[in-house]
């Protein structure tokens, strides 16, 4: 049982509905007109330092881990470098209003927010700069939900350090490295310049963080001052001594250690509109410290556990403010604060310490939607630590996800360039993405997603979009002339292809308006290579870097093709004309074509391998193409298999397609088969989730894969989901997620929200409350098949 | 080569045996329990089953039978008297309303789909059940089956009602690849069998005590009681049923109450079967202890 004052912290933090203030958006325009002219590194980490210092310090009650990203409990910034007046002062109404992540905003923040943006942010925000830079037909492809493009409204973000090399330096470790390397620049070229500045900025932030910390450390002296409780005040002059050492210095205990981490990891959200940074391997970092502490006395298990807990619930506070679409596609205010557990050492030998199954504890305890954990499975991994996460899946928690490391192992040494030690200690950059461990490695996992199925459309109307009569995709032939599906499939695959060019030329452009603009200093100097190099991430700096490209409806695609094929070419049912009319129509009138569709052609999920191997051909034929492909920074581009919630806002755009779908509803989710078309059971979908071809995706697959609560229970039940892990995994599966949870539970959350606040699914590489999404986004979950026996 | 109508290949059946198993189910059983689940899988000839969530009221159906037997209100109404089963209805039937309840596959065939999921039995101990309808009266399809899946190193579980002559019993379960048993026991008392069933049980007893004696050494055997409200949930002879099981040891015993998923499929075959309401949940506590204390293991699914 948590502890009174977990359950008190924990209880706070789901009463409050979460906030926008001002600021930091006051102090950051303050800041801006105070060091304008400054080289662009610098300028930046003046800025985040000026906020910094400034900044309203809070301490919760009862919080052990201290330090807000705002000046509210559950508060968020605006940050309008990265984001247009052009959405936020309109959206400033909706904002309390709106259908999904919602923020409360006070009158006076409100207004004072309102007159900062209009008098001096219009026009200035990379989004903005986003809208002159790009042409006119990608603007439109993303307006028109055809495709997404990254960086457009915000930063690069996904940052992990190592936070056991961090530790080990210090701060103090970093403004030392930057110095050293300084005093040895030639000072002779431009280049060494900017090296020099970058290193000076580096330095600016770093100072600032400690200043930070150290002011901290006065805010819990003062408080402990007017305190009147014993015990509360000898705990607040504890945080005051552990503030006043880290992230300066390397820890001298776990309490530091998680202090220090959370330093580190809230001043990214400071600095700027972060997203994605998560804690790499957690129990390899901090389990030293705690292993000390343990056999010193120093700490209990039990006190252990809390001191945890209090971090795991901070983990929750840092918020991104998003616009209605992405809040829609990133559905549930996820920020993928993933801790990261298990796995094998540089010698192969089973890593996971005490802190491993502590983290579990902790998080089994608390059942919230931050921070994710990810458990690593190799084969020296103790049957007790995979059976324990997976009772918790068992029970409904969601969490943990697990990977396999054999198939990341393999992906880190083949795709990213890692070493096989490297490779061992790989963690995961953003939601599932495997990259080597170390701390050297930016995924800017985002450049954007190619909605398949709206490919199909174009492919099927000569790459008109039938929504708005207008010719947006290339002309591949009068679909009725097309006599076999490969026709098809090849028209589809060129229209595929266009869009996925028109993604790398618009994110190359937009890499370079960050790195000539927007550097960001604090999350580039704790990333190895960047202080060496003397350049941000932004500029190239890390020592390994990718950026994701990703794709929605691609089951929706092999099914349509499928059906094409059998119902056109083969059974000659229908012609191709009457096939595409009777799409333009979304099945008016031809319901008995539309059941004709969805019954008979065989279906992706069903362990079918003609699906299956169809599937596989055209996902390898898109993903070698793209993962050809260099960035502005000279990094590759790194397919992956996963939607978030991007398939619902695609769907919409989408007409009817030839596997039956209607126009407008959800395509499939990340790499499983469409919603409900798997109907051979668990076994069946894995093996075709499988068959994908995993290992020729940089970036992974993400799986989902829900049980419902009845098949799966008790002793029984988690052998069974231990089995069919183990085997997807043998089969090649990179990662799997599972929701065990009924669809009467789901459908009387929807109907009495209040009851079921606690209730957290995954979404998609997070997880969300439930009742935090609006219903299309609900729906699309009760809609994933779950698996039952008879 | 044999072959068989088969009813249903259920992959991940986690409920049928050990681990996570695949269940054949046969078509045609002796028996004509009163309490069913599967009561399309009674007879064992082809037929046609109407599922009306299916249906979208085309009437195409009624246009293909050339015996006129679907009129359409507003879904197929089928005049099973006319019906021959040609299957042209199941045949334009795009939503699949209609289909056939079976269809006539080799072990062979079976098998293929069988050994698709061979990964999952090695790492839950799971492999192949067949059910059905009785296995009994399919004994050389089985035994083919068990065979060529025991070649791929796969192991089987037979779920039977013990009603068939003891001898085939005796070779299936000697047969090398079989671990298990389900073996149900309807009711002890013959009265209430015969009545229920259409059979008396005590074949089913004798092959019990053979297959027990003889097998239970090598195989696992797990008898099952399906148990309905005022029929045999009397619990003097749930008494005596125990008594007589522990006398036995099996492996152990699962109470499975009653559930009315037959009733339904009997209607969408143009057959008729009584409703029955499951003992409550505190009797089948009853139930589980009364067992355990008899020292056998019992379980309620």
């Amino acid at each position: 049982m948590a502890t009174p004052r977990i359950l008190s912290i924990k209880k706070r933090f789901l009463d409050t509905v979460p906030s926008i203030t001002a600021e930091r958006l006051l102090l950051a325009t303050e800041a801006h007109r105070k060091f304008a002219g400054e080289p662009a590194p610098v300028f930046r980490a003046k800025v985040a330092a000026y906020v910094m210092d400034h900044m309203t310090q809070l301490i919760g009650e009862d919080e052990l881990i201290v330090g807000m990203p705002t000046n509210a409990f559950r508060g968020a910034n605006l940050v309008p470098e990265y984001t247009s007046t052009k959405w936020l002062l309109p959206e400033l109404d909706r904002f309390p209003v709106r259908d999904r992540d919602r923020y409360h905003i006070t009158p006076e923040n409100r207004k004072l927010i309102q007159d900062c943006l209009e008098n001096e942010w219009a026009g200035r925000a990379v989004e903005d700069v986003a809208d002159e830079i790009l042409p006119a037909a990608t603007r439109s492809a993303v307006s028109n939900d055809v495709i997404t493009l990254g960086l457009r409204t915000g930063c690069s973000g996904e940052t992990v350090p190592d936070y056991g090399i961090l530790m080990g330096k210090g701060l103090s470790g970093l403004i030392a490295e930057c110095r050293a390397l300084n005093d040895d620049e030639p000072r002779d070229s431009k280049a060494s310049q900017e090296r020099i500045d970058f290193r000076e900025a580096c330095i600016i932030s770093c100072e600032a963080l400690i200043r930070f910390a150290n002011r901290y450390a006065d805010t819990a002296r003062a408080a402990a001052q007017s305190e009147q409780d014993e015990t509360r005040r000898a705990e607040l002059l504890e945080i005051a001594n552990v503030c006043s050492r880290v992230p300066e210095q390397t820890p001298a205990g776990f309490h530091e250690a998680l202090q220090f981490v959370w330093f580190i990891h809230l001043a990214f959200h400071i600095e700027a509109p972060a997203t994605a940074c998560s804690f790499g391997r957690f129990d390899q970092a901090l389990g030293p410290y705690l292993r000390t502490d343990l056999a010193a006395g120093t700490l209990t298990r039990d006190s252990a556990l809390e001191l945890l807990q209090c971090f795991f619930i901070k983990t929750g506070e840092p918020l991104e403010v998003r616009d209605s679409w992405y809040s829609e596609s990133f559905a549930g205010y996820p920020m993928w604060a993933l801790v990261m557990v298990g796995g094998q050492d540089g010698e192969g030998r089973d890593a996971s310490n005490e802190l491993t199954y502590l983290c579990l504890d902790a998080s089994s305890e608390l059942r919230m939607s931050e921070p994710v954990l990810a458990v690593r499975i190799h084969k020296g991994t103790p049957e007790e630590l995979f059976r324990k996460g997976v009772e918790m899946v068992r029970e409904g928690q969601a969490n943990p996800g697990f990977f396999n490391d054999d198939v990341a192992l393999d992906i880190v040494m083949k795709r990213k360039g890692g070493s096989e030690a490297e490779a061992r200690n790989w963690v995961i950059v953003g939601c599932t993405q495997p990259q080597p461990g170390g701390g050297a490695a930016d995924g800017s996992p985002d450049a954007g997603y190619v909605n398949t199925a709206k490919m199909l459309e174009l492919a099927l109307h000569n790459g008109v979009d039938p929504r708005t009569g207008e010719q947006i995709g290339p002309r591949t032939g009068d679909p009725t002339a097309f006599t076999s599906m490969d026709e098809v499939r090849e028209a589809a695959e060129k229209q595929i292809m266009y869009f996925y060019e028109m993604i790398r030329a618009g994110y190359n452009r937009m890499q370079i308006c960050h790195m000539t603009r927007l550097p960001v200093i604090l999350a580039s100097a704790v990333i190895g290579g960047c202080i060496e190099s003397g350049k941000s991430v932004q500029e190239g700096g890390a020592r390994y870097q990718t950026a994701g490209m990703f794709i929605t409806g691609p089951a929706n695609l092999v099914d349509s093709l499928l059906a094409i094929e059998d119902i056109v070419f083969r059974d000659k049912t229908v012609t191709m004309a009457e096939l595409i009319e009777a799409l333009d129509r979304n099945f008016e009138g031809d319901e008995r074509l539309r059941q004709l569709l969805l019954t008979k052609p065989p279906k992706f999920g069903n362990d079918d391998p003609r699906a299956d191997g169809l599937a596989k051909d055209i996902l390898s034929r898109i993903s070698n193409e793209v993962q050809s492909w260099r960035d502005a920074r000279g990094g590759l581009y790194s397919f992956t298999m996963m939607s978030q919630t991007v398939n619902v806002s695609h769907g919409k755009v989408v007409g009817a397609t030839p596997d039956g779908r209607r126009a407008g509803e959800p395509l499939n989710d990340n790499s499983s088969p469409m919603m409900g078309r798997d109907t051979a059971g668990p076994t069946a979908t894995v093996r075709s989730v499988a068959s994908w071809g995993q290992r020729n995706f940089g970036d992974g697959a993400l799986f989902n894969l829900r049980f419902d609560p009845r098949g799966v229970r008790g002793e029984k039940g988690s052998a069974i989901i231990e089995g069919v892990i183990k085997t997807y995994f043998e089969y090649g599966g990179q990662h799997i997620q599972i929701n065990v949870v009924d669809d009467a539970t789901l459908r009387a959350a929807q109907r009495k929200p209040e009851d079921y606040r606690d209730l957290v699914v995954r979404v998609a590489g997070y997880m969300a409350y439930f009742t935090e999404l609006d219903k299309e986004v609900q729906d699309a979950i009760i809609y994933r098949t779950p698996h039952l026996a008879s | 080569m044999t072959r068989a109508l088969v009813g249903n290949i259920q992959r991940y059946s986690p409920e049928d045996g050990p681990g996570i198993r695949t269940t054949v189910f046969l078509k045609g059983c002796p028996l004509a329990c009163r309490w069913c689940h599967n009561p399309e899988l009674i007879s064992p000839r082809q037929e046609v089953i109407f599922s009306p969530g299916k249906c979208i009221s085309c009437g195409y159906c009624a246009q293909a039978c050339p015996e006129n037997a679907i009129t359409m209100d507003p879904g197929p109404v089928i005049a099973r008297e006319k019906c021959t089963v040609c299957l042209q209805c199941a045949e334009v039937c795009y939503a699949k309303a209609l289909t056939p309840v079976a269809a006539m596959m080799s072990a062979r065939e079976v098998a293929g789909t069988v050994i698709r999921d061979k990964s999952f039995y090695e790492n839950t101990g799971g492999g192949l059940t067949i059910s059905g309808g009785e296995v009994l009266t399919h004994a050389d399809f089985a035994e083919e089956l068990i065979g060529l899946c025991y070649e791929e190193h796969i192991t089987s579980c037979l779920d039977t009602s013990g009603y068939g002559p003891g001898a085939v019993l005796d070779r299936l379960a000697a047969l090398p690849g079989v671990t298990d048993i389900l073996y149900d026991i309807k009711a002890l008392d013959d009265d209430v069998h015969r009545e229920y069933t259409g059979v008396s049980n005590r074949l089913i007893l004798e092959n019990l005590d053979m297959l027990t004696k003889k097998h239970g050494g090598r195989v696992k055997i797990h008898v099952r009681l399906p148990l309905i409200k005022g029929v045999n949930d009397d619990p003097a002879l749930l008494e005596r049923t125990a008594q007589a099981l522990a006398a036995l040891s099996p492996a152990d015993a699962t109470l499975i109450p009653y559930h009315n998923l037959g009733v339904g499929k009997a209607r969408n075959i143009g057959a008729a079967m009584p409703s029955f309401e499951p003992p409550s949940g505190e009797a089948l506590q009853r139930i589980q202890n009364l067992f355990r204390q008899s020292g056998v293991a019992c379980f309620i699914l």
